[in-house]
């Protein structure tokens, strides 16, 4: 049984500390995401843990952190069903060759650096319990990252949308998120498949079997919700109700196929209608449960898990070359690409550097890629901290080399 | 025509690099996997140091590995965390003793040393704590067992 009010009291600590510290940097014009981040890694071990151990240990005792774990992952299993609801196919359209080319770059290039990176840190920072194709497509996989929610955020604040670079970094973005999560899928398979009981085609195929059923024939199915919504002209509880099922139900069968329950909530999403009346009844009754209060959970259990203390000597220096691979695979990629496409320098730049946000995206990856046992704890602590100085510097960079007053311009 | 040389050159070049580091990586080699969270089978504390609820049968280590670094932690939240490396699934750890040690305990660290052996049923920790410093003191022997199934998955 749990602790009721010890978990009370972790939450309502959660939801404080995230508030504050989302408040705090949204001084420094970062977006209160990175706040929360922030907070998580503030109450964990890294911080709290090292400077009030006793106060930690009351607050974070390891048998309750079950109950926060679970919470954390059907939070996470929400939250990826809205990424995969706010994917927009119209945003990979019509972009002609600047955003295929572009995408594709700036996926690739992280991907390549990711995977050489790989080759240096395999001996030093995995075992031979991971094959060292799933480490490097892990690697690579989350070294490509971008986080659509917080990059769609940023372009909307400074009025970018309706440009050339805005709709070349929402196209990007969209496609990034779309293969990084097929590319996690494949990452998940290969990593699970000396452990499971059945053979590797045979869950590549169920995995591809699985996707091919929800956006045909699930797909069709979801139209009669439609054609409900548009009888009564709302979204019934009873609509919602099922929905949730849905979601859940697909969870289940991903996790039960032997990749993660994120990857069947983010398919639930993408197959849903693309109404305006569904989806923004959805995510009207979803979003704000989830920013408010099950986010920050997953940035606290992410905080929990991250140790900086495991970084130490020279892993420091390793933790460095992770950050400026990550940098300049994303940013350089997507500039160099952007540019034999007919942006300019500056468009360029300012593009790679709104792709290098990886933001809550980066640390679901790696929560996926501890709990599959493709990373360990010291890399998940690296890649937390790439992740969140990859997000922090975004704002500043893009001031310098995009400012505000020249796109108004 | 100039889009289709920009793709290949921006994608296609990568991608047959990306290949090639995946073959490449075949060959390298990581340490042997020691982590887990094993299950003490013997555990005979003998030294008042060590007389707490981390050394008694039944009780766990967790070991957690990044590459040839290990954590190693022994008990519950008062217990043991130990730090060092393991070569060749043999494990070195040190760490210090609690800060409220029972009486007669005159050492304030621990050192930790065992050997991982993998069969394909379960992976089967032996090895020793010894209270140091402590010239009287003689090292305690400790095993654990980690059930093939498990092996690996906890300590992540």
């Amino acid at each position: 049984m749990p602790d009721v009010l010890l978990l009370l009291a972790q939450i309502a600590g959660i939801l404080v500390v995230a508030r504050l510290v989302g408040r705090i940097i949204g001084l420094f014009g970062q977006p209160q995401v990175v706040g929360e981040m922030l907070a998580g890694i503030l109450l964990g071990p890294s911080l709290l843990g090292w400077i009030a151990p006793d106060v930690w240990l009351a607050l974070f005792p390891p048998a309750s952190l079950g109950f926060l774990s679970a919470l954390s992952q059907i939070g996470l299993v929400f939250f990826m069903f809205l990424v995969g609801l706010e994917l927009d196919p119209r945003h990979l359209r019509g972009r002609g060759h600047t955003a295929l080319l572009t995408s594709h770059a700036s996926i690739i290039a992280p991907f390549l650096l990711g995977a050489l990176l790989a080759l240096l840190l395999y001996p030093r920072l995995s075992d031979d319990s991971v094959e060292f194709t799933a480490f490097a497509l892990f690697m690579g996989a989350a070294m490509s990252v971008t986080a659509f929610p917080v990059l769609a955020r940023m372009l909307a604040e400074r009025g970018l949308l309706k440009t050339r670079l805005g709709a070349v970094a929402i196209a990007c973005a969209a496609v990034d998120d779309v293969s990084a999560w097929c590319l996690l899928a494949v990452v998940a398979v290969v990593a699970r498949a000396g452990d499971a009981a059945v053979p590797l085609p045979m869950m590549f195929g169920g995995v591809l079997l699985y996707a091919a059923v929800m956006l045909t024939v699930v797909r069709w199915g979801l139209a009669r919700l439609q054609r409900v919504v548009d009888r009564r002209g709302e979204l019934s509880q009873d609509a919602v109700a099922f929905v949730v099922f849905f979601i859940l139900a697909s969870a289940l069968v991903t996790e039960r196929l032997g990749i993660h329950a994120v990857f069947g909530a983010f398919l639930a999403g993408a197959v849903m209608p693309r109404d305006e009346k569904i989806t923004g009844a959805l995510l009207d009754r979803f979003h704000d449960l989830m920013v408010i209060l099950f986010l920050p959970l997953f940035f606290a259990f992410t905080g929990l898990r991250t140790s900086v203390q495991l970084i130490s000597g020279d892993l420091w220096a390793w933790c460095a070359v992770v950050i400026l691979v990550a940098v300049a695979g994303k940013v350089g990629g997507s500039a160099i690409a952007a540019r034999a496409s007919g942006l300019t320098w500056r468009e360029g730049w300012a593009l790679g550097t709104l792709m290098n946000t990886r933001g809550l995206m980066e640390l679901v990856i790696l929560n996926v890629g501890l709990d599959l046992g493709v990373i360990s704890p010291a890399l998940f602590a690296m890649m937390v901290l790439m992740a969140l100085a990859t997000t922090l510097m975004t704002t500043p960079v893009l001031e310098r080399i995009y400012p505000e007053a020249a796109t108004r311009a | 025509m100039r889009h289709l040389l920009s793709y290949l050159a921006l994608v296609g070049i990568p991608l047959l690099g990306l290949l090639g580091v995946l073959r490449l990586g075949e060959h390298l080699r990581a340490p042997a996997a020691v982590h887990g969270a094993y299950t003490l089978t013997l555990a005979a504390p003998g030294d008042p140091c060590l007389a707490g609820d981390f050394a008694r049968d039944g009780a766990r280590i967790v070991i957690a590995q990044s590459g040839p670094i290990v954590q190693v932690r022994l008990g519950g939240p008062a217990g043991l965390e130990l730090r060092g490396r393991t070569d060749a699934g043999t494990l070195r750890a040190s760490g210090p003793l609690p800060h409220r040690r029972p009486t007669g305990c005159v050492a304030d660290s621990v050192a930790f040393a065992a050997t991982v052996t993998r069969t394909p049923e379960a992976w089967l920790l032996a090895g020793s704590l010894r209270p140091v410093p402590c010239d009287s003191c003689a090292p305690v022997p400790i095993a654990g067992v980690l059930p093939r199934h498990a092996a690996g998955a906890e300590a992540r």
